[in-house]
């Protein structure tokens, strides 16, 4: 009898496996939430590097940094403020519903705390976005 | 921060084929995820210090926020209101958390992103290259503190 011949499966490359985070289909809402949280994450170490590297104008004394308040003051950037803001909290929520889902609580209403973290996210950010701009 | 589900449908954007975010319990022996049995796992560790330093953040965070955008007047400290608001001790406290905790977190963050695309050998380097960028970014943010506290206001 011939022994059985070895079956060689090919792992994807590595830009199909990432085309497949942008698949839709089969999505369920904690999808959802950790493709938001998976987003807004790197938006926001995007964002630390470039604050880390704007701080460093500090360095220059007050001409340096007084210099760009008005840039930072100015409505395009304050947009991004609120956005930014919306991104901050939406991360944080989440987190905490995941960290709090790790040690079991909520794991029977993970769809309902889903919309609780979006509800109060949208909330929140509004209230900023209200206080930033105007 | 990965969110732990049960592996089902066969999902291909990662090498090991299982759902995103799911990591092995721990008897599932799993060198690449540096899992021991019967013990903590590595991957345990680094999510229970990612789980902290997001906990710290949600505090100081919010206390950065508030202390540099939202009490300042116009939303922006001008240079001397930054060198003021550094030389409070509780406030320079705070800021060091917030650099380690952000730094941190961010570093870990971006590896469990890595994970569920990387193979073994190329997550091991990218996780040495984070390590080092998050002490080199604390390294430089200490400094950069050091250098405000010392500077003339």
């Amino acid at each position: 009898m011939a022994a059985p011949q070895a079956v060689t499966v090919r792992s994807p490359g590595l830009l199909r496996r990432l085309a497949y985070w942008l698949e839709p289909r089969w999505r369920d809402p904690g999808w959802l939430a950790f493709a938001l949280n998976r987003l807004t994450g790197h938006i926001l170490v995007l964002y630390l590097i470039l604050h880390l590297v704007v701080l460093s104008q500090l360095l220059d004394g007050p001409s340096g940094w007084d210099r760009l308040l008005g840039i930072f003051g100015s409505r395009p950037f304050l947009v991004g403020d609120v956005l930014l803001i919306a991104a901050v909290v939406f991360h944080g929520l989440n987190g905490l519903r995941v960290a709090a889902l790790t040690f079991g609580i909520g794991a029977r209403h993970t769809t309902a705390l889903i919309v609780v973290v979006l509800v109060v996210s949208t909330v929140l950010s509004a209230l900023a976005g209200w206080a930033i701009l105007t | 921060m990965s969110e732990q589900v049960q592996p089902g449908r066969r999902f291909l954007g990662r090498p090991d084929a299982v759902e995103p975010g799911y990591v092995p319990p721990a008897s599932d022996a799993s060198p690449r995820l540096g899992v021991r049995a019967g013990g903590r796992s590595r991957a345990g560790r680094l999510w229970l210090l990612q789980a902290l330093t997001g906990a710290m953040l949600v505090g100081v965070l919010a206390v950065h926020l508030v202390a540099q955008h939202f009490l300042a007047p116009g939303g922006l400290r001008d240079y001397a209101n930054v060198v003021d608001y550094l030389r409070q001790p509780l406030a320079a406290v705070i800021e060091v958390m917030l650099l380690g905790s952000v730094v941190v977190h961010a570093c870990l963050g971006l590896r469990s992103s890595l994970v569920d695309v990387l193979g073994e050998a190329a997550l091991r380097r990218v996780s040495l290259g984070l390590a080092c960028a998050g002490i080199l970014a604390i390294g430089y943010g200490l400094w950069l503190i050091s250098a405000l506290l010392t500077a003339p206001a």
